[in-house]
């Protein structure tokens, strides 16, 4: 007899059956379809997650592709919500999808109400700290748990905001207004780490299968294998 | 006073705040998370702790690529 979908997840100590319903029944907003989010991406469609929401204004390009691996050379010129859409629905047709072409601003609109309605948590995975402050602004005026997943050279890098606590908190906005992480080198690997990272304590969370340590700070520089952890709150 | 920061050994003044340390070597503290002594700590928390002789720092650029 074939096994369930889930079976191998729901074996797992406290993530049984319990566990795979609060997903199914669960939204979470990712912003950005880059290579943290190809980490994270699968693994959220894959656990049985009930509603992913993505959300990102740009194309898949050639030399991107090297850490976004959800994307194939045949999809280079498409908006990468579309291909990330196809990737994620392909992988789980349980999963139901919404994509939105737009970036966040941070600013009042029916886009942003209509991408965070229903969020039981948010990945943000975007590419500059502007786009981050903006959408810890919106997930703190919402009161959205928030985990800021991203990467830089070979660092890997997540905290967890919420209750209060948000990017802010820790990096001043008015010092970093107009930087962009964009064109700078990232290795793969590093960026995919990050958005594993991201998946796995918005699942188990949602799951209910541990705590979200709001002022949870991870960081690993694969270059000198450090790892770093801590609680920044 | 030595202060052994990102694994490197540097001789510094006393009276020294571990944001002013990160300045002397050309870091940004407003954009950095410190692990001061094994603990990890933001801007707000380690902004006025003053160094003492044989402090361990790692200082880390918060990073914001995706």
């Amino acid at each position: 007899m074939e096994e369930g979908r889930y079976s191998r997840q729901t074996l797992l100590k406290d993530f049984g059956e319990e566990s795979a319903r609060r997903l199914s029944e669960a939204c979470v907003c990712v912003v950005g379809a880059g290579g943290v989010a190809s980490g994270a991406i699968p693994l959220l469609a894959g656990s049985g997650l009930g509603l992913l929401k993505i959300a990102d204004d740009d194309t898949v390009a050639l030399h991107n592709l090297h850490r976004q691996t959800m994307y194939t050379e045949a999809q280079c010129g498409m908006p990468k919500v579309r291909a990330a859409a196809e990737f994620a629905h392909s992988l789980n047709g349980d999963c139901r999808i919404e994509e939105y072409a737009q970036r966040i601003c941070g600013k009042a609109s029916s886009f942003e109400d209509k991408f965070f309605d229903k969020c039981s948590l948010c990945i943000d995975t975007s590419d500059s700290f502007k786009s981050r402050f903006a959408v810890s602004s919106a997930c703190a005026k919402r009161k959205i748990k928030l985990i800021e997943a991203s990467a830089e050279a070979f660092i890997s890098q997540i905290m967890l905001f919420g209750d209060g606590f948000y990017l802010d908190s820790v990096v001043q906005a008015e010092d970093i207004e107009g930087e962009n992480a964009k064109d700078g080198a990232i290795f793969g690997p590093s960026a995919a780490l990050s958005g594993v990272w991201a998946a796995t304590e918005a699942i188990l969370h949602i799951a209910g299968a541990s705590n979200f340590n709001i002022g949870k700070f991870m960081r690993y520089d694969a270059k000198v294998s450090k790892f770093t952890s801590g609680e920044l709150l | 006073m030595k202060i052994i920061a990102n694994s490197k050994v540097f001789e510094k003044p006393e009276n020294l705040t571990v944001s002013d340390f990160i300045k002397s070597i050309g870091a940004d503290p407003r954009r950095s998370v410190v692990e001061y002594n094994g603990k990890a700590m933001r801007f707000a928390q380690f902004e006025n702790i003053e160094l003492r002789e044989g402090d361990r720092l790692e200082i880390m650029k918060v990073v914001a690529g995706g």
